[in-house]
């Protein structure tokens, strides 16, 4: 677009607030979740092949399961000879987490129906989520594949190149990559403190309700996290409510 | 290939919880309750994901982790961006460590 240099926010004529985010807008924001996810999956691509997976079951894993936490807990059921069925029912306990977050999202997303919903709801995590919610602008299926897209060659590749030469890498920097993805999360939830005053009480209110729950052995670490993540949302929505709003019962 | 079957259940149920909400919930009017809570579950989501696991980011240091993440808070709250603070976060937890042992 020439002549796009008038714009006054200084940016190019489609950096415009308000505008809808496509699959560009995706793929720059999936960048950082690519790099963290990269240095993640080399590690699991590390412990599986210490644990006697072969190559082919450890690309399978990341390129059809797709969740970081699980794949990890998985690795350790495996080692503990534990049943397939029993491992598949932890995963399911500890990734219900996406149905809170698919939800926040759909909250979200045009009234119009598109089949790209179902690649794209494949790559929900709690980190393409993460960077998705806390985006202003509208975005549709589009935005949420690309996004997906990004942060899933990243997973994949990751692991695959954690499996061929994941041991010469040196401790060090293995060590180094763990801070990457809630470095991450931080890096997300800060700059939000600025826009609502809630987003501190909320996150703040979350994170000591999961030490509570976690140090008290409430239910298994999935659940500890579901529910301080809804308990306290729940609660917010209880005592944060829009000015002029009409009145309503709070149902917790 | 017992683990071939145990990928394609865990392929499974970690796709459904994932799909089911973005199948039915667009387009719906949701209550304003449900509407608000929806709203807040990325800062809660966000605070349970980093407390209290962040203190073992870095596994058996804990100060390491705590600086690394600190370290990538102050940098998005003044340069914003994501690449920058996790870059950040990964050096400064780099040069802790390497000082670590001497």
């Amino acid at each position: 677009m020439p002549g796009g240099g008038k714009n006054k926010t200084g940016g190019l004529a489609t950096a415009k607030t308000g505008r809808k985010l496509g699959a560009r807008d995706g793929f720059l924001a999936g960048a950082p979740v690519f790099i963290g996810y990269f240095s993640a999956a080399v590690a699991f691509g590390v412990l599986a092949r210490a644990g006697g997976i072969s190559l082919r079951e450890s690309f399978l894993f990341s390129a059809l399961v797709f969740a970081g936490a699980s794949q990890f807990m998985a690795l350790n059921l495996l080692q503990a000879q534990i049943a397939a069925v029993e491992i598949i029912l932890a995963t399911l306990l500890v990734n219900s987490r996406h149905l809170v977050m698919s939800a926040a999202l759909a909250a979200r997303l045009p009234e119009k129906r598109s089949w790209l919903i179902l690649p794209a709801a494949f790559g929900v995590t709690d980190e393409t989520f993460a960077v998705a919610a806390t985006r202003e602008q509208s975005f549709g299926p589009v935005f949420l594949l690309s996004l997906g897209v990004t942060a899933y060659s990243g997973w994949v590749g990751g692991t695959v190149t954690g499996y061929l030469l994941g041991t010469t890498l040196p401790p060090a920097l293995q060590n180094s990559m763990g801070i990457a993805l809630y470095a991450m999360f931080a890096a997300i939830l800060i700059p939000e403190f600025k826009k609502t005053r809630h987003a501190l009480f909320l996150a703040t209110g979350a994170g000591i309700l999961h030490t509570v729950l976690t140090w008290g052995g409430f239910f298994s670490p999935g659940w500890n996290l579901i529910a301080a993540m809804v308990l306290s949302a729940a609660l917010g929505a209880c005592f944060f409510k829009e000015k002029g709003g009409v009145k309503e019962r709070c149902p917790i | 290939m017992p683990n071939l079957i145990l990928i394609a259940g865990m392929a499974f149920v970690t796709y459904f919880p994932r799909l089911l909400p973005l199948l039915v919930l667009p387009g719906r009017m949701l209550p304003p309750f449900l509407r608000r809570f929806l709203s807040f579950i990325p800062y809660t989501a966000l605070g349970a994901l980093i407390i209290p696991g962040v203190v073992e980011a870095v596994p058996g240091h804990p100060s390491v982790s705590l600086a690394g993440v600190t370290v990538a808070a102050v940098c998005a709250w003044y340069k914003g961006g994501l690449i920058l603070p996790v870059a950040v976060a990964v050096i400064t937890v780099f040069l802790l460590l390497s000082g670590w042992g001497g």
